[in-house]
């Protein structure tokens, strides 16, 4: 009899013994809600015992309110009827009959989707982002005032010393001087990874300053400053136009390429043509209006038409250095920021066709036409300077290595703070070559803010890459990852590394 | 049925489901262990499907050393064993033996998932003593469950969410 | 008689190659190599085994004596003919795991250097470690061709 017994209450207790699952929530996981909910319920595969459930909002902080219960195999927590709009999550621990605890989390959102929009309260008031503009405005002026000004200095001297020019080339090389001088301060707090407000502390200029960028603007500014002094010196004028120019070759990841004999006087040779057309746009619109303009547009169709197969030998030059093969100019940044240019040099050489055939001579007919051949240099185009080698891509948000037995993890976050992220992770052997598992897990924790894992899959973009997009990383603070890498059926390989999150 | 033997009843249900979730929330075998280098007869107990869903095909891995392998056909189920280079040769009746059964496999049956069920293999266990563990994959109509994780040198299996299953071998008699 | 001065040459050879390994606590530092430059960059490779119980991790590393601007540690992912790599913030040393950096895969870029280096020439490098704190190495640019980053035979 008692055999009897315990036999059929071993059968009863049978499918108990599994570990509790998580079946669904309401509301699930990812969903998006107009309103706030009465409650949370969590229905399990088997009874369960809550030990602690608990809604945190998106600062990570416990939402205060009644605690969870549980009946028979469903969990439910109240929810406080004042739930302002945002992003939440539901972190949930649980035990099942066989007492081993189980635990993880769900997303959800009220008024915002946690898989669709970003978070506007969490993006926006970030220094990196607006110092990023306002160093890539700062940079594109400082080209434009650089070149404008080299550019109308060697109008003067090549083609037409009478060009009332002198104003424009002052005025564009104090404001090179300027934006220089700031580009300097900005790098260094780039580097240093400094708050905007240290632009006003020593360190970030010196920072700055001992850089090749550093270097390369000195020097900019050093032939700025003999042109502006030596105004009336034909020679010094010239040479400081050269100088200021030529030291753009010193810096970037284009004019540092190898082989360096061929990269830095091709961007040399580049920047002096680029900085010839930019320059000339001015002083040439002017001398338009005067009694010798035919013999100007002449002449200065001579130099063009040089400088335009100049431009375009060197550009090919470096071009070639920087992209091998024909799929790296679609691929990447860098590619087609080029082919851009290529069009505009196409339509650059259109133009100046229609100068030399076409507008030449009208002018000798006595017809003024204003419009010239010119585009925006090239090079000012490129916002993206190098700050590494050419390999190297741009460095967003951040990246962790970590590794276990005889394959590594290569875990990049974009951009690295609380809220929506694009998290990816590259799978490759020891010495970085890349292998794809059958199957890859992440699960993301955050204990301080009481965050269960969340389990989520990534999806493969690529051999080995995959990539997961949402509002996961919620809140800031220290995050574990633990990756789950299928290496064969019968072999699972996790690897574990924490990752801080900023605000 | 009087109140003792419910009673007697209830505790050895109490112990049983104790003792149980040590073992059965994951694919295990049923004798836990067996003298080194002798012929044992591996007991897979499978006591569950995949979240519900029924098991319609387990894999299991034969670990380095363990040899002679034979499982045990199974009606409505389809045996199939996969060979290949051993990663310990072994002699027998004095020839080097380098290939033998590396994986066995049961399919095209459908275990539901409250039921319970075991399949069985002969093997010769190596000459050793300590543990050893036989990853398993069990497949089902929906997902799978991959009992393959393997403790690492001195830690408890107790920790981890779906471990390969364990047989400790003891000192030959 | 020959084959003890072959022994006693073998152990000078191990001596002079654990010369250049370093220790910091439960970290071991190992073989620490550079190649030849012909520009402004460089590369470093090493090798960190963690022998504890604890997990630790590369956080940054520091240039020593102004040789360069600044040193980054770098991921190369390749995949087939096509390769990307990118600056890293964390390499980590998990217990009981060596970390290699050497071609092809992990690796340290020496940035804006003042001189190219040249084989025979010693870079002092700091790394910093999240538990073991700064470590002070010296890197040696090896003639190009030899394999940095691995050593054998101790």
């Amino acid at each position: 009899m008692r055999h009897f017994l315990i036999l059929l209450l071993w059968l009863a207790a049978a499918p108990a013994w599994a570990h509790a699952v998580l079946l669904d929530t309401q509301p699930g996981d990812g969903m998006r809600l107009d309103a706030a909910p009465a409650e949370i319920r969590a229905r399990f595969n088997e009874p369960v015992d809550a030990i602690a459930v608990r809604l945190i909002d998106a600062q990570g902080q416990t939402v205060a309110g009644p605690a969870a219960t549980a009946t028979d195999s469903t969990v439910t927590l109240p929810v406080p009827a004042n739930l302002s709009a945002g992003l939440y999550i539901v972190s949930y621990r649980v035990t099942s009959a066989d007492s081993h605890p189980v635990a993880g989390s769900v997303q959800f959102g009220i008024g915002i989707g946690p898989t669709a929009e970003g978070q506007a309260h969490v993006a926006g008031h970030h220094d990196g982002d607006r110092l990023s503009w306002v160093a890539a405005l700062n940079r594109a002026l400082f080209y434009a005032s650089l070149f404008v000004a080299a550019g109308s200095a060697l109008f003067i001297v090549l083609v037409n010393a009478g060009t009332p020019a002198g104003r424009v080339l002052s005025g564009a090389a104090a404001l090179a001087i300027v934006t220089g001088a700031a580009r300097i301060g900005l790098q260094g707090l780039a580097l240093a990874d400094l708050p905007a407000g240290a632009l006003a502390s020593v360190e970030s200029w010196r920072v700055g300053a001992s850089t090749t960028l550093g270097q390369s603007i000195g020097l900019t500014i050093v032939g700025l400053a003999a042109m502006l002094l030596g105004r009336r010196s034909t020679p010094v004028v010239l040479s400081g136009a050269i100088i200021a120019v030529g030291a753009v070759a010193l810096t970037g990841h284009a004019a540092t390429a190898q082989p360096r004999w061929v990269t830095t006087p091709a961007i040399f040779v580049h920047a002096l043509c680029v900085a010839f057309w930019l320059g000339a746009l001015w002083p040439l619109d002017r001398a338009l209006a005067r009694p010798d303009a035919v013999a100007i547009v002449r002449r200065f169709s001579v130099l063009a038409g040089v400088a335009v197969a100049l431009l375009v030998a060197s550009g090919a030059a470096i071009a070639a250095n920087q992209v091998r093969g024909w799929a790296p100019l679609v691929d990447t940044d860098y590619g087609r920021t080029l082919l851009v240019k290529l069009g505009l040099v196409a339509a650059l050489l259109l133009l100046a066709a229609w100068n030399k055939w076409r507008l030449t001579p009208e002018l000798a007919r006595g017809e003024t036409t204003v419009l010239l051949g010119q585009t925006p240099p090239p090079r000012a185009l490129n916002l993206h300077e190098g700050h590494a080698h050419g390999a190297g891509e741009a460095a967003a948000g951040i990246a962790v290595v970590t590794s276990a037995r005889d394959r590594q993890v290569l875990i990049e976050i974009d951009p690295g703070r609380a809220g929506r992220n694009t998290i990816e992770l590259t799978f490759s052997d020891t010495a970085g070559r890349v292998v794809t598992p059958l199957e890859v897990s992440l699960f993301l924790a955050q204990s301080s803010a009481g965050i269960e894992p969340i389990l989520r899959q990534p999806e493969k973009v690529a051999n080995g890459r995959y990539r997961l997009t949402g509002p996961e990383l919620a809140v800031a603070g220290r995050w574990l990852f633990r990756v789950e890498m299928l290496v064969t059926d019968f072999d699972r390989l996790v690897f574990e590394t924490d990752i801080d999150i900023k605000p | 049925m009087n109140c003792i033997t419910l009673h007697a009843a209830g505790i050895a249900a109490l112990a049983v489901i104790a003792t149980a979730h040590i073992a059965s929330a994951h694919v295990t075998l049923e004798a836990r262990q067996a003298p080194a280098a002798s012929t044992y007869k591996a007991v897979f107990n499978v006591g569950h499907g995949c979240e519900g869903s029924p098991t319609t095909k387990i894999r299991i891995q034969i670990p380095a050393g363990v040899v002679g392998v034979k499982p045990m056909p199974k009606p409505g189920w389809e045996v199939t064993v996969v060979k290949g280079k051993l990663a310990e040769p072994y002699m027998d009746h004095g020839k080097t033996i380098t290939e033998g059964v590396t994986e066995v496999t049961w399919s095209g049956g459908k275990l539901l998932d409250e039921h319970f069920d075991q399949f069985t293999a002969r093997l010769t266990l190596p000459d050793r003593t300590g543990e050893i563990w036989f990853p398993v994959v069990q497949e089902c109509e929906k997902g799978a469950n991959r009992w393959i994780e393997i403790p690492a040198a001195g830690k408890s299996a107790d920790d981890l969410k779906s471990p390969a299953a364990r047989l400790v071998l003891t000192p030959k008699p | 008689m020959r084959s003890i001065a072959i022994a006693v040459l073998l152990m000078l050879g191990a001596t002079a190659s654990l010369a250049h390994d370093y220790r910091a606590g439960t970290l071991e530092i190992g073989h620490p190599a550079s190649r030849p430059s012909t520009g402004r960059t460089g590369v470093a490779y090493f090798a960190v085994t963690n022998k504890g119980d604890a997990p630790d991790r590369l956080t940054g590393i520091k240039v020593g004596g102004g040789f360069a601007d600044r040193a980054e540690m770098h991921a190369t992912m390749q995949d087939g003919d096509v390769m990307r790599m990118r600056p890293v913030q964390v390499i980590d040393v998990p217990p009981g795991q060596t970390v290699t950096l050497a071609p092809g895969g992990l690796h340290v870029m020496l940035l804006g250097l003042k001189a190219p280096l040249k084989a025979g020439d010693e870079m002092p490098l700091t790394l910093v470690f999240e538990r073991a704190g700064a470590v002070d190495i010296k890197v040696m640019v090896e003639k190009a061709g030899a394999t940095p980053g691995t050593h054998k035979g101790h």
